[in-house]
């Protein structure tokens, strides 16, 4: 799904991302975690076509791509943002939001189409009329989604999809998300803060600091801590929470 | 022996609308963590506590800080507040370390030169690695820890009884909220401070504190000890509990 | 959480209804005006306010009360293509600069400072000196020289936005550039553009009025305020009320305008809710 290699992003004089390679493939979730500041956001928004000062060589979907995308790039890939207050224009509605997609790529679409995308995610027709102002924060997570799979996208990005939200909601939409892949057999590459939440959604993982990929591991010595990197480790240390010493 | 902190029949409203109901609880020299969802009043709580509500908002209950009933001069002196992000709590437009060398002449009736080598000392006592450095820095030139254990300073300063610390490591990476925390425990110990620790964080709160008090919709619906969380009986407790993403679950 | 329910400060409620008041009269001028606006009667010329002439007359003995009815036509007429002209042109050149940024904002902003380091009035009595005197183009002149601090506001606005998390869903779903300023960014900037609008009505009333006071907007016989006073300035010390009436009707409607300016920013004012 994604072919990455030497991949470089800047920040006007700062390199953020520095030479990152990586594979994904099709249908698999893909981790990268960091700690703010490793540039794990940018090379998310690398792959979208959002940060445009990148060089390397990318290929998403089996295509070469540049800096600029091509118009249906949209049908390929989507992204849920961090921020579900400020994902969502504040004074569209969720079902203008919903068809905004459609109409950019100039497909036909009926309010069954925006329904039955609102079912998908958990909710139902009467959340059609409502402004984000009127939805709570796993709601409007909901609508994201909903959003970032109009297209029917076969590469989802999420970028610390869950981490405004309270652990019970949090619990909610990352078992959504896992319903969606398996029902879509879609791939994810999902960019967090956290071990855990990387390690409950995806197969494999980056650890990232300062730009480069420090280790890369299975899913599985995630969860048990097999990590070789002292960085990684310290994560994996730091996210086991506060131990109090006696 | 009178409590730290007596909390009486608390209430906070914004016009109708109740965002705290009737809180009771009392505490000592000990730790207790308040925890709850966003929405569940936590913070409007602790701020009730220090008399700080924001516009709009109103008050009812007691609270009484070693027996006597709060007033606003206690700020400081008998009780403190940390706040989640340093950045917003302190002041952009001041050096750090002028900030709290001014809380220190405050409470402490020193002359500038004392307050200012007593403000490097208390830089360091957090574990700050180069005081005399951070002294001179402005906040945005601070790390989020570094920002952090400079707001601790200052509000350890006056060597206050309670301290409030309303999720004081959230907007910090984990690695660096360890720190922080790891610091907040040695000082509440060696000062014998009471803390009362407001977090979304169950594991935190489970960890850090005696006892945890758990709040919905502005009430407290369970009151028990760290070490019996486990055995949680109210239901959103019990919830809280499931929702919980760890790695070695 | 739940927005508090805001009611409309009551001050802008006084301006709304002024506002509203003055463009009734404006719209029925017709029906209300006790005489004709244009006329004279030199018997009854300089006639004191009372009897008959509510007023007075001024020196042609026309009716100062009828004069000032027909002349909100003229004023609100004014304010009203005025707004209608540069309220869009200053929301499109301030948002196409703030979201594309680089040498587009370059270019547009640079132009927009232009306009702004030259004080309004002695601008447009230029643009007027060079067309020829005459409504149509005293509004020209006012239009040209009353879009820039839009252009800024809107800027503003597109500035904060243009980071904003649902821009960058939009683009990624493939929306182009256009139809992101368009649909996404304007109805957003839309708010602060019709407070600062309002602000400026007075700002605009006053430019129209000096430039008939001036004899470069409208032309006599045509009942604009401004010229109005132009010509009772003659007569200021014996018939103070023939300048007197038409230069209340500006400050009041001037006043109006900035009570709603002021009570619109405050109700929209994004902190608030």
């Amino acid at each position: 799904m994604i072919e990455a290699r030497g991949i470089t992003a800047r920040h006007g004089d700062n390199v953020v991302v520095r030479d990152v390679s990586f594979d994904v493939a099709d249908g698999e979730s893909f981790g990268i975690v960091g700690e703010s500041g490793s540039g794990k956001s940018t090379l998310l928004r690398v792959i979208a076509g959002l940060h445009r000062d990148w060089s390397g060589e990318l290929s998403v979907a089996g295509k070469k791509q540049d800096r600029d995308r091509p118009h249906d790039f949209g049908r390929v890939v989507s992204m849920v943002f961090q921020d579900p207050y400020g994902s969502l224009h504040p004074r569209q509605t969720v079902g203008r939001a919903l068809a905004e997609p459609l109409i950019v790529q100039g497909i036909r679409y009926d309010a069954a189409r925006i329904d039955a995308a609102l079912r998908d995610v958990g909710l139902d027709a009467s959340h059609r009329a409502r402004y984000p102002h009127q939805l709570s924060g796993g709601q409007r997570q909901r609508v994201a989604i909903a959003r970032a799979l109009m297209l029917e996208p076969r590469l989802l990005l999420l970028d610390e999809p869950t981490s405004a939200l309270d652990a019970s909601v949090q619990a909610d939409i990352l078992a959504l998300l896992r319903r969606v892949r398996q029902a879509r057999g879609m791939s994810f590459v999902l960019v967090s803060h956290s071990l855990a939440i990387v390690e409950a959604l995806c197969e494999r993982a980056a650890v990232m600091q300062q730009g480069s990929f420090v280790e890369e591991v299975s899913a599985g010595d995630l969860r048990r801590g097999n990590l070789h990197n002292s960085y990684a480790r310290e994560l994996f240390a730091a996210s086991r929470g506060f131990r109090r010493a006696f | 022996m009178t409590d730290l902190l007596a909390v009486e029949n608390l209430s906070v409203q914004f016009g109708e609308r109740a965002v705290v109901r009737g809180v009771n609880f009392t505490m000592g020299r000990e730790r207790v963590g308040v925890v709850g969802e966003s929405g569940a009043g936590k913070s409007m709580l602790g701020r009730a506590i220090m008399g700080l509500l924001p516009p709009g908002a109103s008050m009812s209950g007691r609270v009484a800080i070693g027996g006597v009933p709060f007033t606003p001069d206690m700020r400081g002196g008998k009780s403190a507040l940390v706040l989640q992000d340093p950045r917003y709590s302190l002041n952009p437009a001041m050096r750090v370390g002028d900030q709290i060398a001014e809380v220190l002449r405050l409470h402490l009736a020193l002359s500038a030169r004392e307050a200012r080598r007593e403000a490097i000392a208390r830089l360091e006592s957090v574990r700050i690695r180069d005081p005399a450095l951070v002294y001179e820095r402005y906040p945005h030139q601070l790390s989020g820890g570094m920002g952090q254990r400079a707001m601790i300073a200052m509000m350890l300063a006056p060597n206050p009884a309670l301290l409030i610390a309303d999720e004081p490591t959230s907007a910090l990476d984990a690695s660096v909220a360890g720190g922080v925390l790891a610091l907040l425990d040695d000082e509440v110990t060696r000062r014998g401070m009471g803390i009362l620790l407001i977090s979304h964080d169950l594991d935190l709160v489970a960890n850090f504190c005696d006892r945890v008090l758990v709040m919905k919709d502005g009430e407290i619906v369970e009151a028990l000890a760290a070490r019996d969380l486990g055995a949680a009986q109210h239901p959103y407790t019990r919830q809280l509990l499931a929702a919980r993403l760890r790695l070695d679950a | 959480m739940v927005a508090p329910s805001r009611r409309f400060p009551p001050l802008a409620t006084l301006g709304a209804a002024i506002v509203v008041a003055s463009a009734l009269i404006a719209f029925a001028a017709p029906l209300l005006a006790p005489y004709a606006p244009y006329a004279q009667d030199l018997a009854h010329r300089l006639e004191p306010p009372g009897g008959a002439h509510w007023l007075g007359t001024d020196e042609l003995g026309r009716d100062i009360l009828s004069r000032l009815i027909y002349g909100a036509r003229v004023t609100l007429g004014i304010v009203a293509l005025v707004s209608v002209v540069t309220a869009p042109v200053g929301l499109l050149v301030g948002c196409v600069a703030g979201y594309f940024g680089g040498w587009v904002e370059a270019v547009l902003m640079r132009v927009t400072d232009i306009f702004l380091a030259l004080p309004r009035l002695i601008l447009a009595l230029a643009f007027v000196a060079a067309l020829g005197p005459g409504i149509e183009n005293a509004v020209l002149a006012i239009a040209i020289v009353s879009w820039p601090p839009y252009a800024r506001v809107a800027r503003a606005e597109s500035l904060t936005l243009r980071h904003a998390e649902f821009i960058d869903a939009a683009r990624l779903a493939g929306a182009s550039g256009g139809r992101i300023v368009l649909r996404h960014i304007m109805p957003l900037c839309l708010p602060s553009v019709i407070v600062r609008m309002s602000l400026d009505m007075a700002g605009v009333i006053l430019i129209a009025a000096g430039l008939g006071f001036l004899g470069l907007g409208a032309q006599p016989p045509t009942p604009e305020w401004g010229a109005m006073i132009a010509t009772g300035r003659q007569y200021m010390l014996d018939h103070w009320w023939v300048a007197a009436m038409p230069g209340i009707a500006i400050a009041v409607l001037s006043l109006a305008f900035n009570l709603l300016g002021d009570g619109l920013r405050d109700w929209l004012d994004p902190k608030q809710r």
